[in-house]
C-alpha cells in the first residue's frame, strides 16, 4: 500500500486491515447500544426481547460480513472501490472531486494502530468514500497519494502555480493551540449543553423522581442554611439562584472538559495550497481543505471571548455539513488573539488588509429598526406585569432608555465593506460578529424590502455562499439606504460575472473603497 | 464532465432549426433561436431589462392550486373542529364550522395564489436571470449566468394542461440552493433554459 502504483500499470486490488471486522462490529453495536442497554435494565425478560437480541445480532454480523468484500484499488485517474455482498456495488471517486482526507483516530483504533479513513468531495451528506480502518501508515500514505494525484490533475486545469512534486511543499504552521488556549475553547462555547440535556432527558426518563428528588434535596439544604439566618421568601430566591449558578459552573466545567478532548493539540498546517487541522486528546482527527474551497469567512468575538481578549475564526467549505460534525472542517481558529486571527485572514485572503480601516456605516435611522421590536416588547411586558402584579410593573420601562442605547451604540458599530474583491459585512454590538466573503465565491444576490425597510427607504442584500453553515449568521448587509443597496447590487453583478478562471481584475474592485 | 455537450439534454419539443447548431455555443451569444415550433408566436427570450409578467393562465393555475391546497388544510381543520364540536353541547353545528373553516382557507390560499401571479416579474439580463416576487415583503432574486449548476423544468398535470411548466435553477449557494419559478409559459421555461445552461467550454469552477 506505501507504494502508489505507476501510471499505466493495472493497480492491485487492496482490502481492509485485517481488525477492521472489529471495529466495523463495534460500530454497529454502539448503533443499538442505547436501546439494547435500555432493553437490558429495564426489561422485563420475555420472549420478545430475546427475538431482538437475535436480530441485532444477525445485523451486527451481516455488516461485519461486509467487510469481507470490501476492495479498493488506487488507480491513476481516482480509487475504485467495491463492497457488497448480495447488493454488490462499484464506486469510482476521481481525485479531483476528493476536496479532504480526514482520518479518524479514537482511542481503540490508537491501540491497534489503524485509522478511519473518509475520502469526502463537495456536496452530499456522507463521505464519497469510507475506509474503516486501514493501518495508519497505509492511511497517511493514502492521504499523500490522494494530495500528490490531486494537485496532479488539478495542477492542468487551474494551470496557474505548476504542479508542485509530491513532498516538496513546505508545511508551515499556522496555529498550534496550547493547554490553556484549549480551556479558553471550553469557556467560551457551552459544548456541554447536549449533553447535559439528553443526561436530563434519560435520568426523567428512568426515574422522574429522581430528578425532582435532586432539585428538592438542594433547596432543602440552601434553605436550612438560609433558615438560619431568618430569611424567608429571599431564602427560596437565593437557592434557586445558587441552584442555577452551580449548575453553569458545572456546566463550564463540563465544556472545558469536552474541549480539552476535542481540540487538544489543535494544530493548523499549511501544506502546499491546503489546509491541515490535526486535533484531539483521546480520539485524533485529522482533516484538511484546499484553500481555494473556502467559500466565506466568520469571525466571532462574544463577551467571553472579549474577556478573554480571543476571537473566533470559522469557514465555510463547498463540502457540506455532516450530520455528526466530526468530518467538517470549520473551525481553523477555535481561539485565536486577535493578532493570530489577523495574521491568518491575512494569509487567506492576501488581498485583504484585516481590520479593514474603513467601513461603511447603515442607513442613519437604522437604529429605529433595533429600536422598534424591543420597544414594543418591554411595552408588551410592561403591559402584562401592570395587567398581573399591579404598578410595580411599570418598572420595567425602565428598560426602554436602556434599549434605546443599546440600539444607538449598535447602529453605530454596524457596518459593511466593499474592498479588494471582499465583501464584509459586521454587526453586533456586545457579541460581534464579522462576515466576509470574496467576489467570486457569490452565488446569488437577493435584495428584499418589508414594508418597514419601505418606509424608511432601505434596503437589505443578501449574499449567497455555498457551504453557509446554519450556524453563522447569512452575509447580508441590512439596513442600506436603498440607492446604495442597487448600487451595491449592480456593482457585485459585474464583479461576480469576471471569470474565475481569468487573470483579469474585477471591474471597479479597486475604487470602491 | 456532462458541460461538454450540452445538446444531449435538449427536450424533444426543441425545434427541428436548434437541434442542427450542435456546437455548444449558449443561446445568448448568438440570435437566440425559437425555443419552440409549436406553431403560435415562438417565444424567443433576447436578455433585456423590462419585466416581464406571468402569463394570465398562470393566474388560474396559481388560483387553482391556491384553491385546492387550501381545502385540503381547510378540510384538515374541518375535521379537527368537527371532532371537537360534536362532543360540545350548545356549540354552533359542526357542519357549519367546519365548511366555514373550508371555505376561508380556501378563499384565502386562492387569494394569495391570485396575488402571488399578480406580483411576480422576472427577466433576463445579460447577467443572468433575475426574478422579483412581493408586494409587501417585497425581493429580487438574481442569479447570475456564470453561477448556474443545472436547470429542472418540471410541468405537473394542471401545469401541462394550461401550457404552463416551472423552471428551476440550481446553484450551489445555500439560500437560494435552487430558485424555482411556476408558472412560466412552456416555451418560455425552454428558451430560458437553454440561455442559462453553463457554457460548455469555460470550465468556471465558480466554487
Amino acid at each position: 500500500m506505501t507504494t502508489p502504483s505507476e501510471p499505466g500499470e493495472v493497480a492491485p486490488e487492496r482490502r481492509l486491515h485485517p481488525v477492521s471486522w472489529l471495529f466495523v462490529l463495534i460500530e454497529q453495536l454502539m448503533q443499538f447500544a442505547l436501546p439494547l442497554l435500555v432493553l437490558l435494565f429495564t426489561g422485563r425478560g420475555d420472549r420478545g426481547e430475546f427475538f431482538s437480541f437475535i436480530g441485532v445480532g444477525a445485523l451486527a454480523l451481516y455488516s461485519v460480513g461486509q467487510y469481507f468484500t470490501y476492495r479498493f484499488r488506487v488507480n491513476d485517474d481516482g480509487l475504485v472501490i467495491r463492497s457488497g455482498v448480495f447488493q454488490k456495488s462499484v464506486r469510482h471517486i476521481p481525485y479531483n472531486r476528493i476536496h479532504n482526507v480526514a482520518l479518524h483516530q479514537s482511542l481503540l483504533h490508537r491501540l491497534f494502530d489503524v485509522a478511519e479513513v473518509r475520502l469526502e468531495s463537495a456536496g452530499g451528506a456522507r463521505p464519497e468514500g469510507q475506509m474503516r480502518v486501514l493501518s495508519i501508515r497505509d492511511a497517511h500514505a493514502l492521504e499523500a497519494l490522494v494530495r500528490e494525484r490531486t494537485a496532479r490533475t488539478t495542477g492542468v486545469i487551474v494551470g496557474a502555480d505548476g504542479v508542485a512534486a509530491p513532498g516538496a511543499e513546505p508545511e508551515r504552521t499556522l496555529l498550534a493551540l496550547d493547554t490553556g488556549d484549549v480551556v479558553r475553547v471550553g469557556l467560551i462555547s457551552n459544548r456541554g449543553l447536549v449533553v447535559v440535556a439528553a443526561l436530563i432527558a434519560a435520568t426523567m426518563q428512568a426515574s422522574s423522581e429522581l430528578f425532582t428528588q435532586i432539585v428538592e434535596r438542594w433547596t432543602r439544604v440552601v434553605l436550612g442554611w438560609t433558615r438560619e439566618l431568618h430569611l424567608s421568601t429571599a431564602g427560596t430566591v437565593i437557592s434557586v439562584i445558587s441552584l442555577i449558578v452551580v449548575a453553569m459552573v458545572l456546566l463550564r466545567l463540563l465544556s472545558v472538559v469536552l474541549a480539552l478532548l476535542q481540540y487538544h493539540g489543535f494544530v493548523l498546517t499549511a501544506e502546499g495550497r491546503r489546509l491541515r487541522v490535526e486535533r484531539g486528546l483521546l480520539s485524533r482527527l485529522r482533516g484538511s481543505l484546499p484553500r481555494r474551497r473556502i467559500q466565506a469567512y466568520t469571525v466571532r468575538e462574544g463577551v467571553v471571548h472579549r474577556w478573554l481578549d480571543r476571537q473566533s475564526l470559522v469557514v465555510d467549505s463547498a463540502a457540506s455539513e455532516a450530520p455528526d460534525g466530526k468530518r467538517s472542517l470549520r473551525e481553523i481558529a477555535p481561539v485565536g488573539t486577535p493578532d493570530q486571527v489577523s495574521t491568518l485572514i491575512r494569509e487567506l485572503v492576501p488581498a485583504l488588509t484585516w481590520p479593514l480601516p474603513a467601513w461603511e456605516r447603515l442607513h442613519p435611522r437604522a437604529w429605529r429598526r433595533q429600536f422598534t421590536p424591543s420597544l414594543v416588547a418591554v411595552l408588551l411586558a410592561t403591559t402584562v406585569l401592570v395587567w398581573r402584579v399591579g404598578t410595580p410593573g411599570l418598572w420595567t420601562l425602565l428598560l426602554v432608555p436602556f434599549a434605546l442605547w443599546r440600539a444607538i451604540a449598535w447602529a453605530r458599530r454596524a457596518g459593511y465593506s466593499s474592498t479588494a474583491g471582499v465583501i464584509a459585512v459586521r454587526e453586533g454590538w456586545l457579541s460581534r460578529t464579522w462576515r466576509f466573503a470574496e467576489t467570486k465565491k457569490l452565488q446569488a444576490l437577493a435584495l428584499t424590502q418589508s414594508p418597514f425597510d419601505r418606509r424608511h427607504g432601505m434596503a437589505t442584500l443578501w449574499l449567497d455562499t455555498a457551504g453557509a453553515g446554519r450556524r453563522e449568521p447569512p452575509l447580508r448587509l441590512r439596513y442600506l439606504p436603498e440607492r446604495i443597496a442597487r448600487e451595491l447590487h449592480a456593482f457585485l453583478t459585474t464583479a461576480m460575472d469576471a471569470r474565475v478562471n481569468a487573470q483579469r481584475e474585477s471591474p471597479g474592485a479597486s475604487t470602491n473603497r | 464532465m456532462d458541460l461538454q455537450s450540452p445538446d444531449a439534454s435538449l427536450p424533444p419539443s426543441a425545434s427541428p432549426s436548434a437541434a442542427p447548431d450542435a456546437s455548444p455555443v449558449p443561446a445568448a451569444e448568438h440570435a437566440p433561436t425559437p425555443a419552440t415550433g409549436s406553431g403560435a408566436s415562438p417565444a424567443s427570450i433576447v436578455p433585456g431589462t423590462e419585466w416581464r409578467e406571468l402569463p394570465p393562465a398562470a393566474r388560474t393555475v396559481f388560483t387553482l392550486g391556491g384553491l385546492i391546497g387550501g381545502g385540503v388544510t381547510g378540510t384538515l381543520f374541518g375535521a379537527l373542529a368537527w371532532a371537537i364540536l360534536s362532543g360540545m353541547s350548545g356549540a354552533p353545528h359542526p357542519a357549519l364550522v367546519a365548511g366555514g373553516l373550508i371555505a376561508v382557507f380556501a378563499a384565502t390560499s386562492a387569494w394569495r395564489g391570485w396575488f402571488r401571479w399578480h406580483h411576480t416579474r422576472w427577466r433576463l439580463l445579460e447577467s443572468g436571470i433575475e426574478v422579483r416576487v412581493g408586494r409587501f415583503w417585497r425581493s429580487e432574486t438574481l442569479v447570475p449566468r456564470s453561477r448556474v449548476q443545472h436547470l429542472d423544468i418540471d410541468r405537473g398535470p394542471i401545469e401541462r394542461r394550461y401550457g404552463l411548466a416551472t423552471l428551476t435553477v440550481h446553484t450551489a449557494g445555500t439560500r437560494t440552493a435552487a430558485l424555482s419559478q411556476p408558472g412560466l409559459l412552456d416555451a418560455d421555461a425552454v428558451a430560458l433554459r437553454d440561455a442559462l445552461l453553463p457554457e460548455a467550454n469555460g470550465n468556471d469552477d465558480a466554487l
